[in-house]
């Protein structure tokens, strides 16, 4: 049966799987580090922060800001390297100062006053949406519905040819930066008393204040943490889609991480790249075979509902610190 | 002056009252014992104590200072560590991240002679060292939740019914280790159903009854007694 609607081309798959695969995992560690966020919030607080995409988008909006101002526009600037590496690593700081904030910000309006009354979970899932509309309308108050001008950080170059495929320069160093970043912060969580005090309130938040750890303080050092990591994230959307940032870019790309983080087991760190990268992955090779990025989504969704039928609390389980791979 | 005073203590949940007029001392290296049946308020005096739960009214004063006031991570710092009902373990750490646990609240001090007093008092927990908390069997946990505790050298130490769910012998054990806890210098407040074991340690002990203290006396003049015999002891 033929439709014009919808139609599988796998040999263009084929043709061009390699290639699918590399961007594939560059957008996949960037759905991991957004996804991050979504499973150390969870892991601490039993909650879904649905305002963790607008997070990320407001270090993305920074990152445009930043570089706009710098002079950066629709074309790769000739710059000698090291002052674009300088420029792009303020350009990342910055926007992790500003999705670090914006997040600590969140806890402090949306999460922390229902914490005090004890309120129901269902009162905090609505304050979760409810922030994320609001941070977006401010967005689209403030800047429009139109994506913000590109800004085209360099030119990819080919660095090396795999199976007869081009890496190249955009993809590694996503790739490598987010990987290296996440590698960090599970080792935070596994070694530092920062991260032992993040899993034993994941674990048992009352035993946890009766060791000594300071909950308050461990809820606010992981939302900025989240918040850094969406901020790093921000600079790798931006540096792949440079057009993308608009009010919306958020919700768009926070759906696929919060896929990730429930696909890899939601409070799982380690779960959160493999996830990620999974849903990167999926997503291209959907849209590759069905010849439309609209698919995307689609696809990852029937994949993410088909992971849980097997393994309802996700990949690699859904505790922080619980599942060690 | 007693190492812990509780004053008039009272605590709500919403509009319920839970406990209210506590007033118990319990004096340096003193083993006093709370009693009561279900649903009495024992958990809640303990979590009132530790911090958890924030008194309505009354007061906690620990070596002469109100610590009332102060949020449960504090009081740790101060030196009063509570053994949690149901032992609060955390499942997905080892033997030994739990034992870590304990030294949290040690700021920067070497907890090196906790360790080898912990594991003297529960070689068990030596040889289960690398074991995941939520795999250790009841009576394990019970012996790794006081371990713990004890890894942050408390002045008081609370145990929020340590036997619960325990074989007899292993109940033995559980208060033969309180003893030497006790001997060792560290002051306890205990919580128990196993009245007459419990009893038999205590310096002095209360009683407990829908949320009120009803007796206080010494562990014999308890168990002596013959309407507490009736009720908490079996006749
Ligand atoms: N979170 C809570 N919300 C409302 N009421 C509570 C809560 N926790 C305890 N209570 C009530 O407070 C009273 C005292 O409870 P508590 O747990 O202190 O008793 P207990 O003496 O420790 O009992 P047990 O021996 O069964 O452990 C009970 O009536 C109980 O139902
Ligand atoms: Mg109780």
């Amino acid at each position: 049966m033929s439709s014009d609607w919808i139609s599988f081309d796998f040999g263009a798959l084929i043709d061009s799987f390699w290639a699918t695969t590399f961007d594939g995992l560059t957008l996949g560690a960037i759905y991991a580090l957004v996804a991050l966020g979504y499973t150390l919030v969870y892991g601490v607080l039993n909650l879904i922060n649905f305002a963790h995409s607008e997070v990320f988008i407001a270090g993305a909006f920074a990152v445009v800001f930043f570089l706009s101002a710098l002079g950066f526009g629709p074309s790769a600037p000739t710059l000698p390297i090291g002052m674009l590496i300088l420029d792009l690593v303020l350009a990342g700081i910055i926007a992790m100062v500003v999705s670090g904030g914006t997040a600590v910000l969140v806890e402090r309006i949306a999460y922390k006053p229902l914490r005090n009354r004890g309120a129901s979970r269902l009162a905090f899932l609505i304050s979760a949406i409810g922030m994320s509309f609001v941070l977006q309308y401010i967005f689209y108050e403030w800047r429009g519905a139109t994506a913000e001008p590109a800004v085209t950080m360099f030119r990819p170059k080919p660095i090396f040819e795999v199976f007869g495929s081009i890496i190249d320069s955009q993809q590694l160093t996503i790739f490598i930066a987010a990987v290296v970043m996440m590698v960090c912060v599970d080792q935070i969580v596994q070694r530092t008393k920062l991260g032992r005090g993040i899993r034993a309130v994941a674990q048992d938040p009352d035993t946890a204040t009766l060791m000594g750890v300071n909950k308050e303080r461990i809820i606010v050092a992981t939302f900025a943490i989240g918040g850094f990591l969406a901020g790093a994230a921000a600079l790798f959307y931006v540096m792949r889609v440079p057009s993308g940032v608009f009010y919306m870019g958020g919700f768009i790309l926070g759906i696929k991480a919060f896929t990730a983080a429930v696909l890899g087991g939601i409070g799982n760190v380690r779960g959160a790249l493999l996830g990620g990268l999974l849903v990167g992955l999926i997503g291209n090779y959907g849209a590759t075979i069905l010849g439309d990025s609209q698919w995307t989504d689609v696809v990852i969704f029937i994949v993410l509902i088909l992971v849980l039928m097997i393994r309802p609390n996700g990949i690699l389980g859904s505790n922080l610190g619980e599942a060690r791979v | 002056m007693a190492l812990l005073e509780i004053k008039d203590l009272e605590v709500r949940y919403g509009r319920i009252k839970a406990v209210e007029e506590i007033s118990v001392d319990v004096d340096a290296s003193e083993i006093v014992v709370l009693i009561g049946a279900n649903g009495a308020g024992k958990t809640t005096t303990m979590r009132a104590v530790s911090g958890l739960l924030a008194a309505r009214t009354g007061s906690i004063t620990f070596k002469g200072e109100d610590v009332t006031r102060l949020k449960g991570h504090q009081r740790v710092r101060k030196g009063i560590s509570l053994v949690p009902e149901g032992r609060g373990i955390f499942p997905g750490m080892t033997v030994r991240e739990n034992l870590d646990m304990g030294t949290y609240a040690l700021q920067g001090k070497n907890p090196e002679s906790e360790y080898d007093r912990v594991f003297e008092l529960f070689p068990r927990l030596k040889e289960r060292e690398k074991q995941m908390g939520g795999t250790m069997s009841g009576g394990e946990q019970q012996m790794l939740a006081i371990g713990r505790a004890l890894m942050a050298n408390p002045e008081v130490l609370l145990l929020d019914e340590p036997s619960m769910g325990l074989a007899p012998q292993f109940i033995r054990q559980i208060f033969a280790i309180i003893r030497e806890i006790n001997a060792q210098g560290t002051t306890v407040l205990l919580v128990e159903q196993n009245a007459n074991q419990a009893l038999a340690i205590a310096d002095r002990a209360c009683v407990l009854e829908a949320g009120r203290l009803t007796k206080t006396g010494t562990g014999r003049e308890l168990l002596e007694d013959s309407t507490i015999r009736d009720v908490y002891l079996g006749g």
